[in-house]
């Protein structure tokens, strides 16, 4: 059976070697870096960055632009709902489980890193909203709106989790559809009482996508201009906005737990019971449950060092990165390979005998690449991630610090728990990808 | 609508601009080096074919059974009550070499053979085998498919 969704095939462990490297150079790196890293904040948030070409800028935010894209990706997911619903029953040969669980939950993260929060542009639910809107007027509670953070964004991703790796028959087309019917039409109730901006916070694809589009080369700044920037400046703008240490927690843990149940320790101890819910669902929360705890005493203690209290969220970005890294090791060869099946379902996801891009017959490349590059994209996808985390981490240590007055050393000891924290869940996903 | 605002062009991190690359390179050299199948550790709980010809039993005791012609590794499992006997084992399975399953199982199922997409009807109360080339590497379930049973992972590299 299938432990994240659809595919049978798991990656080969990583060498031994890699993860010894890979964790050497994790830790030596946290300690240059706080070494030899920069002496005060130097990151400028928002106020960073080059304008793109006036004509690029033009084209991107122009609003026919918005509405084609808005509308294709629209009918894209109407097609991928009929077929979950009406199509082939099984999950070999109907488009909507490989669309939902490969094309889209793990393209978001290349499609996002590369052009920036592009989910929250083109999210099929705003645009049926945008209508819907106009039926229910406007939104009662939307006051209530930025108390809430991102925290059911953190509630959504984990349901979505639970579904990718716990569901009882979770492949399946019809599962997949009634998956889809309850969260479309959760969200929209959601944003009918709390407005358009609900969907920043409560939608968990828009919440993952938008904090993935920080770290992106393009990015908005703070007078509203389409900007080249340095990644690093881009995610250090992220407003420390209430529950973005849950939604990030929530994408450790969950992917965390997807590499767990690959492990021969896992596949021995359910002796293969591959369907069993409960213990999926209990593995699940265990492994987001270690994830906060070891954030949690992280950016606790940073904070009691800094004398700041309320830091949880302030830390929360400098995590995104390992979760991209996580998620890159953990389905940069699913998308490939597996991936590449969506593309042939496509061809007939109605199962009316059709054959639209002549693709209905083919059977995954598995030559692609090659094995060899696949550990050697998993364990760059999670050092680089922790070096990119430290650098974010060293700098917010420092700007919380200089607005109590800017003592270097006590910013040097609140830096050491974040650090500590970021190589034990850099070592976890080396060692999660030993098999 | 650019107005007048106190941005700058960014940041400039050349620690950074130094370091990854090297940390880069360490990781990739890496992968020149290591990383032949013997440094794998992982958990294995039953012997490994570390010879050509030699036959590797999962479940079944069977250690003197010669190869059939053409076959460099044989992997057996039994499934009797609605489990794998000995349970759901990981066998190492060299890349490109010609493999034999045989699954003896008390119900009539199908053998299914993930990724490669082959499968095998076996009846109740007897063995049925499959026979492929594993020229795909990674680690590949073959399940019972009526009862959704995993028999084996096999560790292909």
């Amino acid at each position: 059976m299938l432990a994240h969704g659809v595919g049978a095939r798991a990656d080969l462990p990583l060498p031994v070697t890699f993860v010894r490297v890979g964790a050497a150079v994790a830790l030596v790196a946290s300690f240059v870096a706080l070494a030899a890293l920069w002496r005060s904040a130097r990151l400028r948030g928002d106020l960073a960055g080059r304008p793109v070409p006036g004509s690029v800028a033009r084209l991107v935010d122009s609003p026919v632009t918005t509405w084609v894209l808005r509308l294709l990706v629209l009918g894209l997911s109407v097609v991928v709902l009929v077929a979950a619903l009406f199509g082939d029953p099984l999950q070999q040969f109907n488009v909507a489980p490989w669309a939902l669980y490969i094309t889209f939950w793990v393209g978001l993260v290349p499609a996002s890193l590369l052009l920036g929060p592009v989910w929250g542009r083109l999210n099929p639910l705003r645009t049926v909203y945008a209508a819907v809107s106009r039926l229910t007027g406007p939104a009662p509670m939307a006051d209530s709106l930025p108390r809430l953070g991102v925290w059911p964004g953190a509630v959504a991703l984990l349901a979505f989790a639970w579904m990718e790796l716990a569901a009882p028959e979770r492949s399946e087309p019809r599962r997949v559809g009634l998956f889809l019917l309850v969260y479309a039409v959760v969200q929209l109730f959601a944003a009918v009482w709390f407005g358009a901006g609900w969907f920043a916070q409560g939608d968990g694809f828009e919440v993952w996508s938008r904090l993935l589009g920080r770290l992106a080369v393009v990015g908005r700044r703070a007078d509203g201009a389409l900007v080249w920037r340095n990644p690093l400046d881009g995610m250090s703008g992220q407003p420390a906005v209430p529950g973005l240490w849950a939604v990030v927690v929530v994408l450790i843990g969950t992917t965390g737990f997807d590499g767990v149940t690959r492990t021969t320790w896992w596949q021995d101890w359910r002796h293969g019971q591959e369907g069993d819910t409960l213990a999926a669902t209990l593995g699940l929360l265990g492994a987001v449950a270690v994830v906060a705890v070891l954030y949690l005493v992280g950016a606790g203690i940073a904070g009691r060092v800094a004398g700041k209290p309320g830091v949880l969220d302030r830390y929360a970005p400098s995590l995104v990165p390992i979760a991209a890294g996580y998620a890159v090791a953990h389905y940069f060869s699913l998308f490939l390979f597996e991936g590449q099946t969506t593309w042939f379902l496509a061809s007939d996801p109605f199962a009316r005998g059709w054959d639209l891009f002549g693709t209905i017959d083919n059977a995954v490349d598995f030559t692609v690449v090659s094995d060899r590059t696949i550990s050697v994209v998993q364990a760059v996808a999670i050092v680089g991630a922790h070096l990119v985390g430290l650098v974010l981490a060293h700098d917010r240590a420092l700007e919380i610090d200089a607005e109590e007055g800017g003592r270097p050393h006590v910013a040097w000891m609140a830096q050491l728990p974040m650090l500590l924290v970021m190589v034990a869940l850099t070592w976890g996903g080396l060692l999660l990808l030993l098999g | 609508m650019v107005g007048a605002c106190p941005c700058t062009e960014g940041t400039d991190v050349p620690v950074l601009r130094r370091a990854v690359p090297a940390l880069l390179s360490a990781v990739l050299l890496s992968a020149c080096g290591g990383g032949d199948p013997s440094t794998i550790e992982t958990p294995e709980p039953t012997a490994t074919a570390s010879a050509p010809g030699a036959p590797t039993a999962t479940a079944s005791a069977s250690p003197t059974s010669t190869l059939p012609p053409g076959v460099d590794q044989l992997v057996r499992v039994t499934v009797r009550g609605g489990e794998v006997v000995g349970g759901a084992q990981r066998v190492k399975v060299k890349k490109g070499s010609v493999v034999r399953l045989l699954v003896t199982s008390d119900v009539a199922d199908e053998v299914h053979l993930h990724t490669y997409d082959e499968s095998v009807d076996v009846a109740a109360g007897s063995t049925a085998a499959l026979t492929f080339t594993a020229a795909i590497a990674g680690v590949i379930e073959v399940e019972l498919e009526e009862a959704g049973l995993t028999l084996v992972r096999l560790q292909i590299q």
